[in-house]
């Protein structure tokens, strides 16, 4: 009889771990595709509201449904640089560059439960995000993704990032 | 005599393989070599000795491409913002990043890149027309022009 309950219980926490994979990987195939970036709002500690890319910036997000991500984004009004030669920007080209721009890429993986998304960054162009994960509650709704993010990489304040399901 | 035919078999299996077409380009492909070839055939690694990279095409002619070299300092100030210039520079000649769509030609030996976002903001708008190559699970994409000089090679391995 303990036995055999055992097995019942055993053979449930399989069905729910199976199952729980699942609904991840059905989630996963949900989000796939091609985003474009919609905003990127930072709020300080003080309440006071940025946008870290600038108004329209230039952004890309893809998602695989087997689980990798990369993010590309950049200000609309990053100055070309005047040598032509990215190895030969002058400091002010590169400040603006490394203050207006990001891009990161590695695997992602959904909780359900908790409604969050983490990006497991394998390499970002912000050294500091290399090897870290980064947790973000999100919704999808009508190929809008939005997620918060609790510390944002430039300065201090938290950001609510949003994108839309490209056609 | 058995030597010579192997070593044609071999021949002719190296030749299909190098000229294979690329049906679909549509994957995910991580970064093996990024090399500029000067005028005298010297290769340059333009992303130092271990670079990272990750290309992502969707099947509906969307790609992102990131490539950053390896050991990039960390910025001591913890943000973005308030780097080095040392710092900065590391991070803009160590790495390249761009987005858009592509587009692969019916012959399935060229690809067109519609770069629509770049940290690298001279190519913003541009298009990057690109010689594919596909042996096994390995792409390799000419560049024309590279920064460093003469042309550059973009390897990548398939992940399946």
């Amino acid at each position: 009889m303990y036995q055999a309950r055992l097995v019942t219980v055993a053979a449930s926490a399989i069905c729910l771990a199976f199952a729980t994979g699942q609904a991840a990987a059905q989630s996963m195939k949900t989000l796939a595709g091609a985003y474009a970036g919609v905003s990127f709002d930072q709020t300080d500690a003080a309440g006071k509201k940025t946008e870290i890319f600038g108004s329209n910036p230039r952004a890309m997000l893809i998602l695989t449904a087997d689980g990798r991500y990369s993010i590309v984004v950049a200000r609309a009004t990053l100055p070309k640089f005047a040598s032509n030669s990215r190895v030969k920007g002058t400091s002010e080209e590169n400040a603006a560059v490394v203050s207006g721009s990001l891009a990161h890429f590695g695997k992602y993986s959904l909780d359900e439960k908790d409604k969050t998304i983490t990006f497991h960054v394998e390499t970002a162009t912000y050294p500091n995000w290399d090897g870290i994960p980064q947790k973000r509650p999100f919704t999808l709704k009508g190929g809008v993704l939005n997620y918060k993010v609790a510390t944002v990489s430039g300065g201090t304040g938290s950001a609510s990032v949003t994108w839309k399901r490209l056609k | 005599m058995k030597a010579l035919i192997a070593a044609s078999m071999l021949a002719i299996v190296a030749a299909g393989e190098a000229s294979a077409q690329v049906k679909s380009l549509a994957g995910t492909y991580a970064l093996v070599t990024a090399n500029a070839i000067d005028q005298t055939g010297q290769i340059k690694p333009m992303y130092g000795a271990s670079p990272r990279g990750m290309l992502l095409m969707s099947s509906d002619g969307r790609y992102t491409l990131t490539i950053v070299a390896s050991g990039l300092p960390k910025f001591m100030a913890g943000t973005r913002h308030n780097s080095t210039p040392q710092e900065k520079e590391a991070v803009i000649d160590g790495s390249i990043a761009h987005f858009g769509t592509y587009s692969l030609a019916e012959t399935g030996r060229t690809v067109t890149l519609t770069v629509q976002g770049s940290t690298f903001p001279n190519w913003e708008g541009t298009r990057i027309t690109m010689p594919v190559s596909v042996a096994g699970d390995l792409y390799k994409f000419r560049l024309g022009k590279s920064e460093l000089g003469g042309t550059a090679d973009l390897t990548f391995r398939k992940a399946k």
